[in-house]
């Protein structure tokens, strides 16, 4: 219920902000915003959440033996399926706000699974990191908190000079965020090399994850 | 016949750093200073083959690396070295009732558990029932798990565990958890398995348990394969080993000046026939050889019997049997004369003890120095002594 809360409420308190007191120029700020809240807040909570896994379950790794991936998955897809019920209320703010949505809102799936497949390969890393790294977990709230701040959920990507877009683009996030509200907002699918080098990306960062994690994967049982 | 295990000079040693380093943090600001560790050697070259139908006892003190064999065929650790080849699926119970979540029902945890021994959702549905009547727990199957007393949870850990159908078990002390009542439970699903040919391995300290259950045995000591075979040999060479040991660590007191001392002890039947293997209900006499440098009055001469696991069964003294001696003098010997012996099959250590009056100041204390056997011959009673009972019948 809580993890449900917690991005409307910080949407709640940005809109208040950024809407109200400072007249955001945006046109469909709140369905603009929250789905921008919604990504990220997935991200975050998945890699957080799924990076302390093995620790969390140390009592079944040390007494029996079954794939350690399938804790990842485990811990990734509750946090999926949280973003799912938050995606429900973003359609709700959707019909609310009268937009209409389009056949190219089907790509949106696409999206969802591009972004489980990073948060995913991400979680795989850090949890791999983690039984290392006792204060990895502090480190990566940290990371978060910038990479928040760094990527544009808030503001809009015009607000930044074009010459560091290219260094914002390098996040996948901000892409997955941008390309959404391009489908849902803007009513127009991006250009299908930018559709590639997103795929690219989830890709390269879900099977460069899973691979550290094999790795360090025979050792989990006698780190933790 | 293809093994169902079988192990090539396994080896494994776990890496202690001197000096804990597991943050980024401190790895960042000492990454100039070396680290300093030590490597313990938890398994060393051990081969190991284990055909279809056998039981495996795997005996040896604590820090021997009996668990971490356990862990390395179950999969949850990798050896550093040799191969492992296991053909078949493990149950492995390292412990019972792995994934118990406290907040779940009875039901869901029994969900939870059996699909980590590998059960499918259709054969947890198919034995469900049969859980719930063995675990006894029908009443409470919606209630959460943490509203159950231990013992419904043991028991409820076990009904699971033996539904689990698996080529090879891997039990690691599992029964030193329980009463006496669920220890005969575990028992017979053990008897049960060997009926149906399975093949376990049993890691334990219960000697008599491993003598009783297994068809073979191994000894192991620091990571070494000390020996394997007959389980009764190998459970001897583990107990002969204790003694050794125990008499390293603590050396027994030096009685070689002391005024009398015990020369020897022997056994002996009801025909002075000397023995040291006798039936129940034999007479047993122990003959104690003894030699006083001088002459010494009043000496209390005791012995003290102990079962191969420890036990103490009977310390009976001369004192305490009103039996006074007034004098030893040079050499000589004293009869204890047991009869009839009523201990079950086993095997009995067998201290011998010379005090003065007071029982305070030993003159020779011969701790464990000695044993005897007693045959199993009589599966009809259970336990260690067999007492005089005659039952009457009354309507």
């Amino acid at each position: 219920m809580w993890t449900l809360i917690k991005p409307l409420l910080l949407f709640g308190v940005i809109y208040l902000v950024f809407s109200v007191f400072m007249q955001s120029p945006i046109p469909n700020y709140p369905v603009y915003l929250l789905l921008g809240i919604i990504i990220w807040n997935f991200f975050a909570e998945a890699t957080l959440i799924g990076m302390n896994t093995f620790l969390a379950k140390r009592d079944l790794i040390i007494k029996i033996y079954f794939s350690r991936a399938t804790l990842v998955f485990a811990s990734t897809v509750s946090s999926l399926i949280t973003l799912l019920l938050n995606l429900v209320v973003f359609f709700v703010f959707i019909i609310v706000a009268k937009i209409p949505v389009h056949i190219e809102a089907l790509f949106f799936a696409l999206y969802v699974v591009e972004l489980y497949l990073v948060a995913t390969g991400m979680t795989f890393i850090l949890a791999s990191l983690y039984i290392h790294f006792r204060d990895l977990q502090h480190i990566w709230e940290v990371l978060l908190q910038i990479g928040f701040w760094l990527t544009p959920i808030i503001y809009p990507i015009t607000i930044v000079p074009v010459l560091y877009h290219r260094y914002i683009f390098l996040n996948p996030l901000a892409r997955i965020i941008e390309y959404s509200r391009d489908i849902f907002i803007r009513h127009h699918i991006p250009d299908m090399n930018l559709n590639l080098v997103l795929l690219l990306m989830s890709l390269v960062i879900f099977v460069g994850g899973y691979a550290i994690f094999r790795t360090q994967a025979p050792r989990i049982a006698e780190k933790i | 016949m293809p093994a169902v295990v079988e192990l090539k000079n396994i080896g494994k040693s776990f890496i202690l750093p001197h000096e804990k380093r597991d943050t980024l943090k401190e790895n960042v600001l000492h990454f100039l200073k070396k680290r300093t560790y030590e490597h313990f050697m938890a398994l060393d070259n051990v081969t190991l083959k284990l055909g279809k139908g056998e039981f495996l006892g795997i005996i040896g003190k604590n820090g021997s690396g009996k668990s971490t064999l356990l862990k390395i065929i179950a999969g949850i650790y990798k050896p550093d070295k040799g191969v492992i080849d296991v053909n078949g699926n493990i149950a492995p119970f390292l412990e019972l009732g792995i994934g118990f979540q406290p907040e779940l029902t009875a039901r869901e945890n029994i969900m939870v558990n059996a699909t980590l021994l590998g059960l499918t959702r259709k054969e947890i549905i198919q034995k469900f029932s049969s859980i719930v009547e063995f675990a006894e727990i029908g009443h409470f199957l919606d209630l959460k798990m943490k509203n159950f007393s231990s013992g419904m949870q043991a028991r409820l850990a076990f009904a699971i565990a033996r539904e689990a159908d698996a080529d090879l078990y891997l039990c690691d002390e599992v029964l030193a958890v329980g009463d006496e009542a669920f220890q005969q439970k575990c028992l017979e699903v053990f008897r049960n398995w060997k009926s149906q040919g399975k093949t376990m391995i049993l890691v334990s300290h219960n000697a008599s348990l491993i003598t009783q259950f297994c068809t073979r045995a191994m000894l192991l000591e620091q990571g070494k394969l000390i020996c394997s075979g007959d389980p009764e040999t190998v459970v001897d060479e583990y107990h002969r080993r204790l003694q050794v040991q125990s008499t390293k660590e603590s050396p027994a007191p030096d009685f070689s000046n002391s005024d009398v001392r015990i020369t020897d002890v022997r056994f002996f039947n009801k025909g002075d026939e000397e023995k040291d293997n006798f039936r129940t209900g034999e007479t047993m006499v122990i003959r104690i050889f003894y030699k006083a440098i001088k002459p010494v009055e009043k000496p209390v001469f005791g012995i003290a019997i102990h079962s191969d696991e420890g036990v103490h069964m009977s310390g009976p003294n001369t004192k305490t049997s009103d039996y006074t001696i007034t004098k030893v003098e040079g050499e000589g010997y004293l009869d204890c004369v047991i009869s009839p012996i009523n201990l079950l099959g086993g095997k009995y250590f067998l201290t011998v003890s010379c005090f003065d009056y007071s029982c305070a100041y030993p003159y020779d204390y011969a701790d464990k120095k000695y044993s005897f056997t007693i045959e199993k011959n009589r599966a009809n009673q259970f336990g260690l002594i067999e007492l005089p009972v005659t039952w009457r019948f009354h309507d």
